[in-house]
């Protein structure tokens, strides 16, 4: 992924997340306010039943202490006190008197708790009403919460009991309200929110005992669970319940709030319940206009995102192509950034840089220049020191030969001459060599066995090798056989490997053991010479392939710096790893097919193809599975382990130069 | 000397201040509707077929007609003889009597319409000068039956319009509509004397309560009042009139139902009925508990049925019959509701029964109760007549008993007894009828087994009190 995109990306997550937070901010917050203001809704409400509830105990308190307080009642009060009362006559009076009041329930209760009239059901008269006795002063308490029950139906009621005194004797009188949708019509609700009464006289959640203002609720089934569960905890609960599906989905939370009666007992319960579509719908319009905003942000982003991402790459996408150029080898590359910022400042840096490289660069050419000049003149003064010092001193024999008698002098003149034939024919040679490393080919490639160059260079050095009078040398070859053919120019190959190997004789004068190793290496054919001579210190390791520069008495310095353009024109890479007292090991890695030459090295191996009387069109499947072995071969190597009797290496440390 | 002097003036002003006065219009309510006069057309219902009986004794009359005592007195006959086995009566007509259209009463008139009021078992003929009825079995009591029930002497015009011998003749007759009204003016040249008011206004199927609301606020001269209201108008200063005991309120028991199959669980009912508290509280004493279907007064054997209030023993019987009735498909109850009487009846039988154990729901029904279909059903029965067997015939025909000879009183006991005894129907109550009266209203004197004499009634100054001017 470039700069550029993670930028992008980083300016687009950026704008999302920043949105993504601003639009959970805002629907926190305004879910916490609705929730807030919808419980102080609650309360009110919560607070307005009580209230109301309050009041209108009070009311029927009021009314019943206005009937006991009536002449008519406290007549009949003292009428039933008397022997052989007849309270058939006021049979009827409670039902009177209750429309009077405005009371749904009046019942006119004797001292010893036999009910003398009631207005709600008046058939009942006779029976016995326990409950009231067992009261002592009724005239101080206020209202309560009680079950009534009619011929066909039980119902929830507000009741108020006072009491008529006459003698020893009390009269009760029983009146209330039926607590019931009318009651929760004189609720004043506000927008969104509704009142609920479950009047609970039966066992169990019975679905006709939920009523509304208007009457039975709908769909009462939802909030069972809610009453069943304030049925058994007898607590205020809240509970939100999602009422409807679809489109008609509406989330109402409901607090459920237990009434009880006398005896604690539960006898209704009243939900006052809010809807959450006002909240719903403001979270819906603020996931809207987030989701717009955010695509709006993130459009702007992008665009924003892209245009300074784009400005800030640019200049460092041209310092990346400036410093591919520097290591590409065009040391004099520069970048065009006019900007004052540190990515200016980067380009001034880079630009700086390359020119400061490109300078010390000429400086070293020239120096090295300089210092091979010197080398060569140093050199070539060395070998042809070494010649001329014998022609001085042979001209100057002959010189003094003239002044010895004639034979004397023929004698001399002829020795002499021999052996100023031999120095110049050193000289000519010496000459030969430089001329020689003058004049180095380019090489011809052709498919080359790498082995049976090995084997040949080897058995060419045999006869040294095994010389009478000389430490013997040990040839081990650990030829790879399934190496594959490289192309390569067989001649300067085998005269780099005559190089290496004589170079390797040479740094063994006590005798030794020469190592001459192929294998396949990522794809390349590698090449060691390996010997057990005393060994290179880092510093010759470090000049060893310069031109010229030698370790030896005798040596011209031109043996490694061959090998070393051989390999060079081969694209080959050249390296020694040696320690002092360890031996050398020269590495060179060939590629198996020089770049822009594949056409050629097909070219090498369709002769063989035709060669075995094959078609055309076979000939180029057999080339293509010919290809194929050798990547399979390449592939192989890699896994291939070390030859057996290597040498380990990890204990002796390891210099190489290259 | 003061008070001599007071006592004389008082005596000399007695007698003008009761003086019947002739004229005005006496305005009369009553619950039914519509309201059938026709006597060919009586209807089934006993209670309807009473308010018939009323509104056509004032427009017709019979042969005889019933004396305080319920003996029959000459009315349109002035006298009847019959053989010895009581197979042929001989009814002479009065002379010089005239229908209300000005036709003189004759015999050709007389049997034709006692012909087709008395059926085809009976053959009406004449003579000279009298009615003639035979029938192929004794008929002894035939004289009581003739001067109760339906047996009116009417005349038909050729356009279907009846006319009678009565004290009033029909002028208006709306029965359209609901409450429908009527007129009655006074029939001038009634062989009884004409009556004492002009006309009566009838207003039909006015309900009880509007009837307490137009006698409390002057409203109306004469109105029904249920027997649970009567105590409450009169403490309103309603001057109130009842009968003796003529009603019945009775539980009849579908005793094909089969909960209601075994006699066990008839007769527990019948225990759990506290059938004095519905006499004393629910109708205000206007009426007794009843033992038999007819009242003591008239039947005399009435203590002879034995019943009790036994709740313990009501339960008894419940836990011994092994069965009892679901509490999700209880028995029902059905009543008249347009009889607020039957209401609190109904409803305190259903207390009753539910404290025995028996899960009851009272159902008021607005159609003809006596055939709906129901586990049980309150029955308001019309006592038609002061004679014990007229009475019974009239009751027993209804409930479905079988008609036996009721000649003799053992006869009438033992037909009484007979739905009783297995607790088909089962009797409650017998209940006074009453009336609640305006103050101008004079002489009110009907018969102690109920009805009209509005002949009689004349219409005084109105009383300043609002009370009984008596």
């Amino acid at each position: 992924m470039s700069f550029r995109t993670k930028l992008l990306a980083f300016f687009t997550l950026t704008t999302v997340a920043a949105v993504t937070m601003v639009a959970w901010g805002v629907s926190v917050y305004a879910r916490r306010a609705f929730e807030e203001f919808d419980h102080q809704r609650t309360d009110a409400l919560v607070a307005q039943f009580r209230r109301e509830y309050a009041q209108r105990g009070d009311e029927v308190a009021r009314r019943v202490q206005g009937i006991a307080d009536a002449e008519a009642t406290v007549r009949m009060a003292m009428d039933l006190n008397r022997p052989q009362a007849d309270a058939s006559q006021y049979y009827n009076d409670a039902r009177g008197i209750a429309q009077t009041q405005q009371l749904d329930f009046l019942d006119i209760v004797a001292d010893d708790g036999t009910l003398i009239s009631s207005s709600e059901w008046p058939a009942r008269f006779g029976y016995k009403n326990d409950w009231v006795g067992s009261e002592q002063d009724w005239n101080s308490k206020n209202a309560f919460l009680r079950r009534v029950d009619l011929p066909d139906s039980v119902e929830l009621a507000l009741l108020a009991v006072r009491t008529v005194k006459v003698g020893d004797k009390r009269l009760f009188l029983i009146g209330g309200q039926r607590l019931d949708q009318n009651f929760l019509a004189t609720l004043v609700l506000p927008e969104g929110m509704r009142a609920l009464l479950y009047r609970n006289l039966e066992q169990g959640f019975v679905p006709t005992a939920l009523t509304d203002a208007q009457g039975q609720a709908g769909q009462p089934d939802q909030l069972a669970p809610l009453i069943t569960e304030v049925q058994s905890t007898k607590r205020e609960l809240q509970r939100t319940i999602t009422t409807g599906v679809g489109r008609d989905a509406n989330s109402e939370t409901f607090n459920a709030i237990p009434l009880l009666g006398r005896d604690d007992g539960l006898l209704g319960v009243l939900l006052v319940g809010s809807s959450r579509s006002e909240l719903i719908q403001l979270l819906t319009f603020i996931r809207a206009l987030a989701l717009l905003v955010g695509g709006g942000a993130i459009l702007l982003g992008l665009i924003l995102g892209w245009w300074i991402s784009a400005r800030v790459t640019r200049p460092i996408e041209k310092l990346a192509a400036g410093a591919r150029e520097v290591a590409a080898g065009h040391w004099e590359a520069s970048v065009d950034v006019h900007s004052r910022d540190e990515i200016g400042q980067l380009a001034d840096a880079f630009n700086e840089m390359t020119r400061q490289l490109t300078e010390q660069r000429e400086r070293l050419v020239q120096t090295e220049r300089v210092a091979a000049w010197r080398e060569l003149a140093r050199r070539l003064a060395h070998e042809l020191k070494n010649p001329l010092f014998p022609l001085q001193l042979t001209v100057e024999n002959l010189q003094r030969a003239r002044e010895q008698t004639s034979e004397q002098f023929d004698e001399i003149f002829f020795e002499s001459t021999a052996t100023l034939r031999v120095e110049l024919e050193n000289l000519k040679a010496i000459v030969s060599r430089f001329s020689d490393f003058a004049k180095m080919p380019p090489p011809e490639f052709e498919s080359v066995d790498v082995n049976e160059c090995v084997r040949g260079v080897v058995k060419l050095f045999e006869p040294q090798l095994a010389a009478v009078g000389r430490p013997s040398i040990a040839p081990e070859l650990y030829l790879d056989e399934n190496l594959p053919r490289t192309q390569a120019d067989p001649i300067l190959l085998r005269r780099a490997l005559e190089n290496l190997v004589l170079n390797s004789l040479d740094a063994m004068p006590a005798g030794g053991t020469l190592t001459v190793r192929t294998s396949q290496f990522n794809g390349s054919v590698r090449l060691e010479v390996a010997d057990t001579g005393p060994g290179l210190t880092p510093e010759e390791c470090a000049r060893l392939f310069t031109p010229y520069y030698t370790s030896k008495r005798h040596g011209t310095g031109l043996g490694l710096a061959i090998v070393q353009s051989v390999v060079s024109d081969h694209g080959g890479k050249i390296s020694v790893e040696s320690a002092p007292g360890a031996g050398a090991t020269f590495r060179i890695d060939l590629p198996v097919v020089q770049p822009g030459m594949q056409d050629k090295k097909d070219a090498f191996e369709l002769p063989q193809d035709r060669g075995a009387g094959k078609g055309r069109g076979n000939s180029k499947e057999k080339l293509e599975e010919k290809l194929e072995e050798k990547l399979d071969e390449l592939r192989a190597s890699k896994a291939e382990p070390e030859p057996p009797g290597k040498p380990p290496r990890e204990d002796r440390p390891i210099i190489t130069a290259a | 000397m003061a008070l001599s002097f007071a006592v004389l003036i008082c005596g000399l002003s007695a007698p003008a201040s009761v003086r019947p006065k002739r004229g005005g219009t006496l305005r009369v309510q009553i619950k039914d509707h519509p309201v059938v006069i026709d006597p060919r057309q009586w209807p089934a219902a006993s209670n309807q077929a009473a308010t018939a009986e009323r509104l056509d004794s004032l427009v017709f009359d019979r042969l005889a007609q019933l004396d305080e005592r319920g003996i029959p007195r000459p009315a349109l006959a002035i006298s009847w003889e019959h053989d010895a086995s009581f197979h042929r009566w001989q009814f002479r007509l009065r002379p010089g009597v005239k229908f209300s259209e000005g036709s003189p009463l004759t015999l050709m008139e007389a049997a034709p319409a006692l012909q087709q009021l008395l059926g085809p078992a009976f053959d009406v003929s004449t003579n000279s000068d009298s009615v003639i009825i035979q029938a192929d079995r004794p008929l002894p009591g035939l004289l009581a039956q003739l001067a109760t029930g339906r047996y009116f002497i009417y005349r038909a015009a050729e356009d279907g319009s009846l006319s009678g011998t009565g004290p009033f003749r029909v002028a208006q007759w709306a029965s359209e509509g609901s409450p429908s009204k009527a007129v009655l003016v006074a029939n001038e040249s009634c062989w009884a004397g004409a009556p004492f008011v002009d006309k009566i206004e009838l207003t039909m199927g006015v309900d009880p309560q509007q009837q307490a609301n137009a006698i409390s606020f002057g409203n109306a001269d004469v109105v029904e009042l249920p027997a649970s209201q009567v105590r409450r108008a009169a403490q309103r200063g309603v001057r109130t009139e009842s009968s003796d005991p003529v009603d019945l309120f009775a539980l009849v028991v579908d005793t094909a139902r089969p909960f209601l199959q075994d006699v066990r669980i008839r007769r527990a009912i019948s225990l759990a009925i506290d059938r004095a508290s519905i006499a004393d509280v629910i109708l205000q004493h206007q009426g007794t508990a009843a033992r038999g279907l007819l009242p003591n007064w008239i039947s005399g054997y009435a203590s002879l049925f034995p019943v009790s209030f036994d709740l313990a023993r009501a339960k008894e019987l419940l836990a011994a019959s092994g069965s009892e009735p679901s509490h999700s498909s209880p028995l029902v109850l059905n009543f008249d509701s347009g009889d607020a009487d039957a209401g609190a009846v109904a409803d305190r039988v259903a207390v009753n029964l539910r404290e025995a154990g028996i899960s009851v729901v009272a159902s008021g029904q607005s159609w003809d109760v006596k055939n709906s279909k129901a586990d049980l059903r309150l029955d308001r029965y019309r006592i038609a007549s002061p004679d014990s067997g007229v009475a019974l015939s009239g009751l027993l025909k209804p409930l479905g008993e079988p008609s036996t000879e009721m000649e003799t009183l053992e006869q009438s006991y033992a037909a009484e007894r007979a739905p009783i005894d297995v607790f088909h129907v089962i009797p409650l109550v017998h209940v006074s009828e009453s009336y609640g009266l305006s103050s101008q209203v004079r002489d009110w004197m009907p018969p102690r087994w109920g009805g009209w004499r509005l002949q009689d009634v004349w219409l005084g100054p109105p009383s300043k009190s609002g009370g009984a001017p008596q």
